[in-house]
């Protein structure tokens, strides 16, 4: 079960980010008040609200220093989404920094 | 066009204040929450923090730092703003040590290094394309 949390906590806040930044680039095009715009917007707040709420009852259940590692693990997830569903470029001082981003902050975490 | 309003709309720049507020959110959480008095029942919600002052001017950077976040998205792309707003996770544990007096272990120290080189590796190239422009 909690394994299952931890994988819509994850999913969410990769999404959340995904639709916030499409929220931002459509307004550039279309303005805040179109519709798209709007429900990109909202969806994306709503997932990272909704992570918010899953990461405090994961809390619940874990300590901060098991659960703190799997967050570091968010930085290369959202740099792969991007470049997946936004079409963002990927080069490789990128996939290596947030490569070393990620393994620090697991061994920040850890002490 | 003034310096200062230029340097206010620099998304780069506002990335920065995002860590700051973020950075300044955590720190004053904690100091709230310490300064919360427990009550028997009520401790998992977290809810009689509010009678802190600290907490409320934690939630307003908490604001501050969403709405700098959103202006970061409109002009940097998600790949290379995501992985370097990553530096909370240095400037969260320097404040501990600067302002609570909170100890940090060698390997902590060793894994905000790591973090400190990866931002580096992700800003460098960018840095060079800034530089051109």
């Amino acid at each position: 079960m909690a394994i299952f949390i931890f994988i819509i906590e994850i999913a969410s806040v990769v999404a959340g980010q995904l639709w916030l930044k499409r929220a931002m680039e459509e307004s550039n095009r279309l303005g805040f008040r179109d519709r798209r715009v709007l429900t990109l917007f909202l969806s994306g707040v709503a997932s990272l609200t909704i992570s918010f709420f899953l990461t405090i009852a994961l809390l619940q259940h874990f300590d901060l220093s098991f659960f703190y590692p799997i967050q570091g693990s968010t930085v290369v997830l959202i740099v792969l989404a991007a470049v997946v569903f936004l079409r963002e470029k990927l080069s490789l001082p990128l996939l290596l920094g947030s490569l070393l981003i990620s393994i620090g902050i697991v061994i920040v975490s850890l002490s | 066009m003034s310096d200062a309003f230029r340097w206010s709309t620099n998304p780069w720049f506002v990335l920065v204040l995002e860590a700051i507020f973020v950075t300044a959110s955590e720190v004053l959480l904690k100091v709230g929450a310490s300064k919360t008095r427990r009550v028997e029942g009520w401790e998992w919600t977290g809810l009689m923090s509010l009678a802190s002052i600290w907490i409320w001017v934690a939630i307003v950077f908490v604001i501050l730092s969403f709405i700098c976040w959103i202006y970061v998205l409109r002009h940097i792309p998600l790949s290379i703003a995501f992985p370097l707003s990553n530096v909370v996770h240095v400037l969260v544990p320097l404040s501990c040590w600067i302002f609570l007096g909170e100890h940090i272990s060698e390997t902590r120290w060793c894994g905000i290094a790591i973090v400190v080189f990866g931002i580096a590796v992700v800003a460098r190239p960018i840095a060079k394309i800034e530089e051109k422009l």
